[in-house]
């Protein structure tokens, strides 16, 4: 006869390991949502304050367009609370784009931290008849 | 060996284990929820004052545009500051901190060059 001794240690174990990954991973994905939010946000305004900066007679001066983004983001608050790796940015025509990539640390801790988020944003002007 | 047990204390004691992991997980999604309206409010708040700004007005009203905001998100905005770098000269750059629940969140802007 087949012997019935067992543990259900084993059931209840596997069970709370799929609840564990299943909220720290949805965890993980809405913080990097809010970390990709971020570095949008410092990328729009910051090529914006640029932009507004650098332009003459609608067309962005590359290098002004450079300095000034460097000078947003040493001062901004925002962008300091940023881990910033790369920064760019580049005139085509009359838009000024940026491009900044952050470090992703992950808040909860679990040693994934090397991720990185990469965001643009561009800027053009227009000239608005009254 | 014995069959001998309860099984309402298994299972209770199975639940417990089972159910325990959500309550820290209840309280993340909170705070998560925190963080993105707090950085959504942050936004659209900094572009209010900054117009309101380049108006030339105070943007002392603040408060009157981060409430509805923040009914959008059913929070509650627990406080603020704003605040101009460099007395709002050059470079001019206005930055805008919202508090919602535990969690904080920081925009910042340039104002309209001179």
């Amino acid at each position: 006869m087949k012997s019935e001794a067992g543990t259900i240690a084993v059931l209840v174990a596997t069970y709370l390991s799929i609840i564990l990954v299943a909220i720290f991973g949805s965890i993980a994905v809405v913080a990097a949502l809010v970390g990709a939010n971020r570095v949008q946000g410092v990328a729009e305004m910051a090529v914006l304050f640029a932009h507004d900066r650098a332009v003459e007679l609608g067309v962005p001066d590359s290098a002004e367009l450079s300095v000034e983004l460097e000078q947003f983001l040493s001062l901004a608050p925002s962008a300091q609370a940023l881990q910033l790796v790369a920064v760019d940015s580049y005139v085509t025509g009359a838009v000024s784009t940026v491009r900044i990539c952050a470090r992703y640390v992950n808040p909860l801790g679990a040693g994934i931290d090397s991720a990185i988020i990469c965001r643009e944003s561009r800027a053009q002007s227009f000239l608005i008849d009254k | 060996m014995t069959d001998q047990g309860s099984s309402p204390l298994e299972s209770a004691a199975l639940l417990l284990i089972l159910v325990l992991p959500v309550a820290p997980a209840l309280g993340l999604y909170q705070h998560l929820g925190d963080l993105l309206a707090a950085e959504s409010i942050a936004r659209h708040g900094l572009r209010a004052a900054v117009l309101s700004h380049e108006k030339g007005q105070v943007p002392a009203s603040l408060q009157e545009v981060l409430d509805p905001l923040a009914q959008g998100w059913g929070k509650t905005v627990a406080g603020f500051s704003l605040r101009c770098l460099g007395n709002c000269e050059d470079p001019g750059i206005l930055s805008l901190t919202v508090f919602v629940g535990s969690a904080t969140a920081t925009q910042s802007a340039g104002l309209e060059p001179k």
